[in-house]
């Protein structure tokens, strides 16, 4: 198993590059014109010249990658070339709300999916029929969607509670609460739709088993079959399922930051893109990459370990 | 002279491409508040829209920079005019034939480090200027004098004319060694606040604490300032409703919600002409509108009152010269020699020999309010003809292609100055960065001489002949006036002065 | 799906039951209550599409500048005017056109990335196969959006480039699944003998194995479309998107930014956006359940249920049917089983009868063999004695008696029955057994559901019972896992769990058909003492007519459902008397032979 793990090590760090190295080459290129921009209108052929090599940026691709990679080794981001704050510092404020954010729905996702897919597949019927039914919703009306719509009834319609804007919990924790339980619902809609429904595919699969056939032959209770057994083989699938909806939140953060106007790492990427400031646009990146390895692998290792067969080997 | 401020692809508010400039006498003023002024009071809280880019002083915004205003004093200040009125320097005086600004500093000032003001911390301050930042190009070849600890003298290697104040008031003040250090993460200076680092959180809120000890103390009645960062418009309506916050630029669709809210009052800054320019005047680039007549033409198809009703939803005011009421280039009652009228401008068109009109790439950003007012501007140029073709400017060459002079043709919402002088260099002399084809014209060159040395009265007499020629000669096509809305809770904050020269919002010094 | 190399007579059973009559996928399509829908309304938005310049009231760029912030409903412009004066409802018109090229897009790229990868990679496996998954894998690492946002950078907005890059971003999941079909698809005997017969691998690959993968591909598709316009209106909210154009994200940016002076503006590219991709969606699962209808199982509700129970009543009652022989009834008869009708749902909401009336008897100590091809109905017999049939049966009528009492009138007394007086071993052993628990737990606790009691106890009975069924290292096998048993050991372990409970019958459902031949013998004859030791009476399904001749006492044979006959096992391999026995006990003999 030891071996195993280290192949997926290799594996993923492999991903890491292939990954941030197509990003970072996407954005290569525009030297002069970076740096025009950083210095402001009027700066001078020889101010841009010399700030283009202050920043580095008339090396070649590889060596250039090859910086932000060994600085990263370090754990030195480089800094903005825009503000020259350093991009660890910039994602030190940042990363925490789109974090907060995304597990705050993950937890809640798992939760109500669990419950409500277990519901849907146990009792069947018109519990069944509305939770695909919401299923199809969720999952059709995008998220960004579903947040205007929030805005337009909470800001507009029924002027309640600041709908939008971010506060941060150490200045008020009740006030974060507020400020994002909007941009959580948003999320959450969606999140639960699918997973719910993944959810309910995996029980309804493990009621179809023989094994759950012969252990109510056994006359063991139904209720005990359901919490136990199914349960814990529906495991594996549903934590799949999960770890696919920590994927689609943080894509979806993007856009629940820009509607909500939150302060996380997805609207940094966003403005940072649109100026080619790279070194802030791969700090994200790199952000982004390590959570969907890290979480990719946490997944698998729990799924392993449910797995008797690979913890027996 | 203030620098450009960086545009970004910024939300709602949208970042505007100003010159340096002053507020007019029209600005919808705001009354003093029924609330005493005077007296100290607790906490001011304003919000901005964009975050700055940290405590480098080559790098501060132009535009909502009460952080920097907070924490650095400067040698001078300009007024809304644009004229140096005292801050660090008690006394000055412009000598040399517009090329030397000598000051003399206050005595006993410290900064908060504990280091004296002196002569050297201003020269280091004026050559890390010349150094860094897009504005260096200002300083070039600048000689300092320092005679003794409280006595400076800069001189210019060209006569500076009126822009002399601007440049001598630009730098912020701190100690030598605050600049060399180079790590600018928490700024060193003179200013009537301090930042208190421990209450600040990048990107989300900066705290200030009243400095006792500054020399103005006294004007700054707020023992704390605060500075929220809320990027998003509804966020920032709903915060100064609920109190969070006490005043905030609002983007132009919530001006009428904010104004039907009690306790709360909206001073709409005119600082910005909504208009075409029409640079080409030579006909190098596009022959067309090398022709009088077409430009003229130009001007005859837009409906500015309409505009100002239904695309600023009556928060704009049409006009026929792109310079503000009350600066010296204004004039006075004139008349738009370029009235609403389709039918003229086509036989125009046609005595020009432009019947079937001719094609024309007009460059759009984003956060410039394109969406607005493209579709009609594009659908007016269509009744001569002339088919406009948007190209969408992205990414970080946005602005150095938008004033590359690629397109000679550009619609912009652009700012006018208090000082008109200076906007008069920036937008119709070679050297000017609006001038985007750079073309020399002997009328307006051979005055723009005359006024770098002139006395005030004579440039100003110069300065409206310039803008009749401009007008006479359809240099622009200018739509309406119109510009920032700046909203406060008026139970609390009072804003009797005004000194942006941008006429953009009230300076930090402006709250009471 | 059930694990287990055969199929079980069971599920021949149910899916017989349910298969549904061979037409069109379009007609079906159209029947299905979600498919006219959604199709009328993507067929629209496409002539929209087309149709535009003629459809739409206002150009694209035509703006009246009384009509800025119009509200709906205002003269000549219905859904309202945006902030530059232009028409909402022609715009959201005009819109559509860059909706279904965006669609199209991706579409086209994710496809045939997608799918010709996962045809080779799953054909050819090897390195292609391993080399392609490491790309897929990074692919569906990469955080999508901000790959997007970066390539702004590079090409400013440019809708057709990011949706082909979109597409190259969702061509991994075409991958995976062709690739799943495809490797399924390649051990059929089919494709083998295609080989043999000499064709080449791409009319192989073009002929039979694209012919599995369509269904899900198509379904697929619609579902990728459906993200394509969500992506699409995405990336044009947040900006990204070309200005000038009108597409239906960036009608929705600037109703957002106005949403103060004009709030309606944002619900009509809202609703535009949201039920396309609603019918996509549907229109999606529609086609799943069209293509793929054995998938799906139908659970009558319960108010149906009764009404066809009622229906089949009264229809009995008109025309009597020709039922299965009736029997004499006896005293030390344990198990009586009378007039049981079982049914299931077809596919246009009746049912479908599968067992026609049956009786039949069991006597204590007797073991009784229930012959009969596959999907006679003999297994649903044996699992509606125990109350375990799939939710989908519908029982029509008739009774089941234990001891005299009727299980199927009072559902506590079947719930009593199960597990503790009628016992059950099933067919395959393997995927009987929880795989996540060991043999241990699952074995306690089926005998503490039939008999509390303390854990040692039922620990210690246990290993005593599992010596008897013949394991030799009980103490060892209760720690261990059902994948670290052979099939053998994991059968007896299950007769172990049927007996425990010390049950009055045991219902064993072809017991040894899935075992080796020499293990079949050894757990017959198991099953042979334990019956005799403990005086079990003994219902044994089975095709096989070695078994009955082996250890049967009595024997039925099922044809279609019903019962033909029932004779002692002497006399009925000397003597058949139903036609139908008699080929049965031709064939096999012949068969046997062969197999020899």
């Amino acid at each position: 198993m030891a071996f195993s793990l280290a192949k997926r090590l290799v594996r993923s760090l492999a991903v890491f590059i292939v990954v941030t190295f197509a990003v970072f080459s996407l954005m290569y290129g525009n030297g002069t014109g970076i740096a025009h921009a950083v210095l402001g209108l009027n700066a001078t052929p020889e101010g841009i010249q010399a700030e283009v090599v202050k920043l580095g940026l008339d090396q070649p691709l590889l060596v250039q990658y090859w910086q932000w990679l060994s600085g990263v080794a370090h754990g030195d981001l480089g800094n903005s070339f825009y503000t020259s704050e350093s991009v660890s510092s910039a994602l030190s404020n940042r990363v925490p709300v789109t974090l907060a954010l995304v597990f705050l729905t993950l937890l809640l996702t798992a939760v109500l999916s669990v419950i409500l897919g277990v519901t849907a597949a146990v009792r069947g019927g018109w519990m069944d029929r509305v939770l695909q039914f919401i299923s199809v919703l969720g999952t059709a009306v995008p998220a960004f969607i579903i947040a205007i719509a929030l805005v337009f009834a909470f800001a507009i319609h029924w002027r309640v509670f600041p709908a939008t804007g971010y506060v941060s919990p150490n200045v008020s924790p009740s006030g974060w609460l507020a400020s994002i339980s909007l941009p959580v619902l948003a999320l959450l809609i969606g999140a639960v739709a699918g997973a719910a429904a993944q959810f309910r595919t995996a029980v309804l699969d493990q009621l179809g088993r023989d094994y759950v056939r012969t252990l109510r032959a056994r006359g063991i209770p139904e209720r005990e079959i359901i919490f136990r057994n199914v349960l814990r083989n529906a495991a594996p699938p549903g934590l799949t399922a999960l770890s696919l909806t920590v994927f689609g939140l943080l894509g979806g953060a993007v856009f629940i930051e820009q509607v909500f106007a939150l302060p996380g790492m997805g609207q940094m990427a966003n403005m940072a893109a649109q100026i080619s400031d790279v070194p802030l646009v791969m700090g994200t990146v790199l952000v982004v990459v390590v959570i969907v390895l890290v979480v990719n692998f946490a997944g698998d290792l729990a799924i392993t370990f449910l797995n008797p067969k690979a913890r027996t080997r | 002279m203030r620098r450009i401020p960086k545009a970004f692809a910024v939300p709602v508010t949208g970042l505007v491409l100003v010159l340096a400039g002053c507020t007019s006498q029209t600005a919808a003023g705001s009354s003093p508040a029924a609330s005493s002024s005077g007296g100290e009071k607790q906490q001011l809280t304003l919000a901005q829209t964009v975050d700055f880019y940290g405590w480098d002083p080559s790098n501060q915004p132009g535009f909502q920079g009460w952080a920097a205003e907070a924490v650095w004093d400067q040698l001078c200040k300009t007024d809304a005019n644009g004229k140096a009125q005292p801050d660090l320097a008690d006394k000055f005086e412009v000598t040399n034939g517009n090329k030397t600004f000598k000051a003399h500093i206050r005595e006993g000032q410290k900064f908060s480090d504990g280091t004296p003001v002196d002569s050297a911390a201003v020269k280091a301050d004026f050559d890390y200027a010349s150094k860094n930042g897009g504005g260096q190009a200002d300083y070039k070849g600048i000689k300092i004098e320092t005679p003794d600890a409280n006595n400076i003298s800069i001189t210019w290697p060209e006569a500076q004319g009126p822009v002399i104040d601007n440049k001598a008031c630009n730098p912020k003040i701190m100690p030598a060694s605050y600049l060399a250090a180079k790590k600018f993460d928490k700024p060193v200076g003179s200013g009537p606040y301090v930042l208190d680092t421990a209450a600040s959180t990048t990107g989300s809120v900066y705290t200030f604490t009243k400095n006792e000890n500054h020399w103005n103390a006294k004007n700054y009645p707020y023992k704390k300032l605060v500075i929220k960062v809320i990027t998003s418009d509804t966020a920032a309506v709903s915060a100064l409703k609920t109190g969070q916050i006490d005043a905030v630029l609002v983007a132009q669709p919530s001006v009428a919600q904010v104004e039907a809210s009690p306790n709360t009052k909206v001073v709409k800054f005119q600082g910005q002409t909504t208009r075409l320019l029409l640079t080409d005047h030579l006909g190098k680039s596009i022959p067309a509108i090398g022709n009088l007549k077409v430009r003229q033409a130009i001007n005859m198809v837009f409906d500015k009152a309409a505009m100002a009703k239904s695309l600023y939803q009556g928060n704009a005011e049409p006009t026929g010269q792109v310079f503000r009421k009350g600066t010296d280039a204004y004039i006075d009652g004139l008349q738009d020699p370029y009235p609403f009228d389709v039918a003229k401008a086509k036989s125009l068109m046609a005595e020009a020999g432009y019947s079937n009109g001719f094609t024309l790439n007009l460059p759009t950003m984003t956060g410039q309010n394109f969406e607005t007012l493209m579709p009609y501007v594009t659908q007016q140029l269509a009744q001569l003809n002339i088919k406009v073709k948007q190209v969408p400017l992205t990414g970080a060459n946005a602005i150095g292609d938008l004033l590359s002079g690629k397109y000679p043709v550009v619609l912009w919402q652009l700012g006018n100055l208090g000082n008109s002088a200076l906007q008069i260099y920036i937008e119709s002399t070679p050297a000017g960065w609006w001038d985007l084809m750079h073309q020399p014209d002997q009328y307006v060159d051979s005055r723009w001489k005359q006024i770098t040395t002139a006395d005030p009265q004579t440039a100003a007499k110069l300065q409206k002949e310039i803008n009749q020629y401009q007008v006479d000669q359809a240099w622009f096509a200018p739509m309406v006036y119109m510009g920032t809305n700046y909203a406060y809770n008026s139970s609390k904050v009072s804003i009797p002065t005004e000194s942006d020269q941008e006429a953009l919002t009230p300076k930090l010094r402006d709250f009471k | 799906m059930t694990a287990g190399p055969e199929r079980t007579a069971l599920e021949d059973e149910v899916s017989l039951a349910k298969e549904p009559p061979r037409r069109s996928v379009t007609r079906l399509l159209l029947r299905h209550p979600l498919g006219a829908p959604c199709l009328v309304l993507l067929l629209m938005v496409v002539l929209v599409a087309v149709f535009a310049p003629w459809v739409a009231p206002w150009g694209p760029q035509e703006t009246d500048l009384a009509a800025t912030n119009a509200p709906p409903l205002t003269p000549g412009h219905l859904l309202g005017g945006d902030s530059a004066g232009l028409d909402i409802l022609s715009r959201l018109i005009w819109g559509s056109r860059q909706t279904v090229v965006a669609v199209l897009i991706v579409v086209i790229v994710s496809v045939a990335i997608g799918v010709t990868t996962g045809l080779a990679a799953g054909f050819y496996r090897g390195r292609l196969d391993g080399a392609v998954g490491f790309v897929s894998d990074v692919i569906m690492s990469l955080p999508g959006i901000v790959l997007l946002i970066a390539l702004y950078a590079l090409t400013g907005p440019n809708i057709p480039v990011a949706m082909a890059v979109f597409g190259v971003i969702v061509a991994p999941t075409y991958y995976r699944l062709v690739r799943a079909i495809v490797l399924g698809v390649r051990n059929e005997l089919y494709v083998d003998a295609a080989r043999v017969v000499g064709l080449s691998d791409f009319r192989i690959v073009g002929r039979h194995v694209l012919w599995a993968v369509r269904a899900p591909v198509i379904i697929q598709t619609s579902f990728v479309m459906a993200a394509g316009i969500g992506i699409e209106a995405g990336i044009s909210f947040l900006g990204l998107g070309d200005p000038a154009s009108a597409s239906w994200g960036i009608v929705l940016q600037n109703s957002f930014n106005g949403i103060y002076n004009n709030p309606w503006g944002v619900v009509w590219p809202a609703l535009a956006v949201s039920l396309t991709i609603l019918a996509l969606i549907l229109l999606g699962n529609a086609l799943s359940d069209v293509l793929q209808s054995s998938a799906r199982s139908k659970v009558l509700p319960k108010r149906r249920r009764r009404e066809i129970v009622a229906a089949s009543a009264r229809q009995r009652e008109e025309q009597p049917v020709n039922d299965s022989i009736l029997v004499g009834s006896s005293d030390d008869v344990i198990l009586s089983v009378r007039g049981l009708r079982i049914a299931y749902p077809d596919a246009q909401g009746g049912v479908n009868e599968v067992v026609h009336g049956v009786d039949l008897d069991v006597r204590r100590g007797e073991i009784h063999g229930l012959v009969g091809e596959s999907g006679s109905g003999k297994s649903q017999i044996a699992f509606s004695t125990l109350g375990i049939l799939p939710r989908e049966a519908v029982i029509l009528g008739g009774s089941i008696l234990l001891d005299g009492e009727d299980l199927l009138a009072d559902e506590a007394r079947m719930r009593a029955a199960r597990g503790r007086r009628i016992a059950y071993i099933p067919q395959e052993p393997m995927s009987n057994l929880d795989p996540s628990f060991t043999i241990g737990s699952q074995l306690s606790r089926g005998l503490r559901a039939a008999r509390p009691m303390p854990k040692k106890d039922a620990k210690k009975l246990l290993v005593d019972l599992l010596v008897r069924v013949g394991i030799t290292d009980p103490e060892r096998v209760l720690r261990l896992y059902p994948h670290e048993i052979s099939g053998g050991m994991a059968q007896r372990v299950l007769i172990c769990g049927a007996v425990a409970s010390d049950p009055d019958i045991i219902i064993a459902d072809e017991p040894t058909t899935a075992l080796d031949v020499t293990v079949q013998a050894e757990v017959l004859e198991l099953l042979r003492e334990l019956d005799h030791e403990r005086g079990l009476a003994m219902i044994l399904v089975t095709h096989n007519l070695g078994v009955v001749a082996d250890i049967c006492d009595v024997v039925s044979v099922m044809k279609d459902g019903n019962i033909v006959e029932r004779a002692d096992v002497d006399s009925l391999f000397a003597a058949p008397n139903q036609p139908y026995t008699q080929q049965l006990l031709a064939s096999s003999r012949t068969v046997e032979l062969m197999e020899v």
